[in-house]
């Protein structure tokens, strides 16, 4: 088990095994993820989609782990933040 | 050029419905810039069509991370117009560093910087009608919109509205041509 406390951003890779009690937090302009993982861990790639309405449908990868949602401010709006794993983009290219 | 006088006479500055089929497949140029011109990758806009749909298929910014970027950003690359890193943050509107990390993700290899791209000039020196008759600007009056055999050929001839004349000169000469200037100078040499 390891207790996870860093940012992330967009494109950035992170190590995850199986995730419980997530928290992410925005602060200066920045997402920071606290969670615990348990387990073996694989690397993703950290992903998300802005703007949400409320009720909005969102279509993400089959393997896609959901972290959480974030409101930034009220001019961008709430942003889903999850991840795929790495190997999803060999298969893709 | 093939100037006619009735065909002046019934101008009005609409899109004519006879007009020559090589009108309707006028095409906006190839820019490196994100929308300006037609994209780099995929079928140029034409002529008149919403710009934005011609680039709806781009990846760019944040969406350069999902997966199926990866082949987007293959093909830019691989486009004869992208040499550097600079040139495709220009034609997606996206920070370099991005587009840096997003084909480190997808394992796209960026050209050597030093191969980059000659600045787009921002002039040229001949005007190419749309029936492919080509003239050296110093023989047409500046600016081009105000010369009446340019003006007859498009609107009278090529029975082409204001806004696309307007368009077509914008996209040809590299400079900000509006309906309104196109309006002013039909008028005041009688087309209109």
């Amino acid at each position: 088990m390891r207790y996870l406390k860093q940012g992330i951003d967009v494109g950035k890779k992170i190590e995850l095994g199986q995730l419980s009690h997530v928290e992410l937090n925005s602060s200066n302009g920045g997402v920071m993820i606290e969670a615990i993982s348990r387990g073996d861990e694989d690397t993703y790639v950290i992903l998300k989609e802005s703007g949400l309405d409320r009720g909005e449908s969102i279509d993400l990868h089959e393997d896609a782990k959901v972290l959480g949602v974030v409101s930034v401010n009220s001019f961008v709006g709430n942003s889903l933040y999850y991840c795929i794993p790495v190997e999803v983009y060999g298969e893709e290219s | 050029m093939n100037i006619s006088a009735s065909k002046i006479e019934d101008c009005d500055g609409n899109a004519r419905e006879d007009r020559p089929q090589y009108v309707e497949e006028l095409t906006l140029k190839r820019k490196i810039r994100w929308q300006e011109g037609s994209p780099v990758v995929g079928d140029p806009v034409g002529l008149g069509d919403d710009l934005s749909d011609g680039y709806s298929h781009y990846r760019r910014r944040d969406e350069l991370f999902h997966p199926d970027a990866g082949k987007f950003l293959t093909r830019l690359f691989d486009s004869e117009y992208i040499n550097s890193l600079d040139d495709a943050s220009e034609e997606l509107g996206t920070n370099s560093t991005t587009i840096s990390r997003a084909c480190d993700l997808h394992g796209v290899s960026i050209p050597d910087e030093s191969q980059s791209s000659d600045p787009q000039e921002g002039g040229t020196n001949s005007l190419t009608l749309p029936g492919g008759e080509t003239w050296p600007l110093k023989l047409l009056q500046e600016p081009v919109y105000a010369d009446v055999r340019v003006l007859s050929q498009l609107l009278a001839t090529n029975g082409m509205s204001l806004g696309e004349v307007a368009q077509l000169l914008s996209d040809r000469l590299d400079r900000n041509v509006t309906e309104s200037d196109v309006r002013q100078e039909a008028q005041r040499v009688n087309i209109l």
